[in-house]
């Protein structure tokens, strides 16, 4: 899979970084300081000392602007549509996809414990893989240790972490922003990863999206963005100094939320079977590779876990009110 | 000659969780509950016990059994016209049912995800390699 990815010898002189997830390293290659300083912002909470062993090597290749593609890229980059997004193609053990709307092109070899991925340019990197790169990437990683990449939010109190769960425009993103600028503790508000042997939660982008016209209900969130409103979402990172941005919470529960009309704000407890339903098909559907293991990863994960359906009022001092109270109660 | 159905592997994928069952259709992009009724006729059918056995051992205090034999054979009906599961050669013997009442299956689908499914046929390779596929 080198040589489809464009990567020679010379990756001695690429810059390395690792990051820990949990206690597993995975060492970070870049060939340009510019690539090394995109993808690393949205795992900078994750960065750790320097590791010679890691658990994953993943190695990022691109080329200048007006530079010829890939041969390889230029394959799967015809061989695409508008129509039918990603392509996947899978040799014992090896997976590669190719997004035609993000024009990444990835690799995933299970055996050597190498990830790849390549875009002819970084000028056309997408806003979402500069928030939240390397989706598919850190799902079979995840799945290769018995964890699952899920799509979903997630906030705590005092280590006591919750999954916000639904499809987009359910309230999650919104409900886990406006927590975290309230105080709570942050996981992500997209994708984080469940580990069911230890019952946590872990963060992987410190990242956050949010709709343009959500200003209304997170006030002054547009004041993080790092991007324009040409792009259909705003974007921003966090450090420390915005958020309580976490590493890992133990997961403690789970949340259905869903817009209500009123101002309050409500929850009810209901069977865990509903949320397998809502967290299984969010997650599958957008994880190209997940089968049975990954039903069976999120099925772990979240059996013993309380499910609570979550009304949302339209006074956010009130959700975080309740969400404070619900935690401590877990 | 008594109906068997199995499972659409690797097509369908399914996970219990507190008796119900939910389904997932990989190739569709629909997605299913089924109350415990279905999740344990589901269970039957996958140990190979035709749809004849199953309405066959039903129990139950005034049980009309035209109903029940209508909404068990078209319960198992929809099973195959969503290709949730598909007709098998195998045939046991009903064995160890267990000897509840009759309840009603219950299927509830899902196609709300169908817009995520943008993928084009997972595609399997070649011995020459990337990016060649293999015969189909």
């Amino acid at each position: 899979m080198n040589q489809l990815f464009g990567i020679g010898k010379e990756t001695e002189q690429w810059r390395r970084t690792t990051i820990a997830l949990d206690k597993f390293y995975v060492n970070m290659h870049f060939p340009t300081d510019q690539s090394q300083a995109i993808f690393l912002r949205p795992f900078a909470h994750l960065i750790t000392e320097a590791q010679s062993d890691a658990d994953l090597n993943l190695f990022v290749n691109h080329g200048k602007s007006g530079e010829k593609p890939l041969k390889a890229w230029q394959h799967f980059e015809n061989d695409s549509s508008d129509e039918k997004k990603l392509h996947v193609y899978n040799k014992d053990g090896q997976h590669l996809l190719y997004n035609h709307d993000s024009k990444v092109l990835t690799g995933y070899d299970s055996h050597e414990h190498t990830a790849y991925y390549y875009i002819p340019s970084l000028d056309m990197l997408p806003f979402y893989e500069k928030a939240a790169p390397m989706r598919m990437i850190f799902h079979h990683f995840a799945k290769s240790n018995g964890w699952s990449l899920v799509h979903g939010a997630s906030i705590g109190m005092n280590g006591k972490g919750i999954l916000l769960i639904g499809r987009g425009g359910s309230g999650k993103t919104t409900t886990a922003l406006s927590a975290a600028l309230a105080g709570f503790e942050y996981l992500g508000d997209d994708y984080v990863i469940l580990n069911p042997k230890t019952q946590s939660i872990l963060s992987l982008y410190a990242s956050g999206k949010f709709r343009w016209d959500s200003e209304t209900i997170l006030h002054g969130i547009e004041k993080l963005a790092v991007n324009s409103k040409d792009e259909e979402k705003g974007y921003f990172f966090l450090n420390q100094k915005h958020v309580n941005l976490e590493k890992k919470l133990t997961f403690s529960g789970l949340v259905i939320p869903s817009i209500g009309e009123g101002t309050e704000t409500t929850f009810r407890r209901i069977p865990a079977a509903k949320a397998l339903l809502v967290l299984a098909s969010s997650t599958i559907f957008q994880m190209p590779g997940s089968g049975n293991k990954t039903l069976r990863n999120i099925s772990d994960a979240i059996k013993n876990i309380p499910v609570y359906e979550m009304v949302l009022g339209n006074d956010t001092e009130m959700i975080n009110k309740q969400l404070n109270e619900l935690i401590k109660g877990l | 000659m008594e109906k068997t159905l199995k499972p659409n592997e690797p097509n369908v994928i399914s996970e219990p969780m507190e008796g119900e069952l939910v389904v997932i259709n990989l190739e569709s992009g629909c997605y299913y509950s089924l109350n415990r009724a279905a999740a344990k006729i589901w269970s039957y059918l996958d140990k190979g016990i035709s749809v004849e056995q199953i309405i066959a051992a039903q129990q139950g205090d005034g049980l009309d059994e035209t109903e029940v034999n209508d909404t068990i054979a078209s319960f198992c009906g929809f099973l195959e016209e969503e290709m949730l599961m598909i007709a098998s050669a195998s045939d046991q013997d009903l064995l160890e049912y267990e000897s509840d009442s009759y309840e009603k299956p219950v299927i509830e689908k899902f196609s709300d995800m169908q817009e995520m499914l943008l993928l084009d046929p997972i595609h399997e390779v070649s011995e020459m390699g990337w990016p060649n596929e293999a015969d189909k």
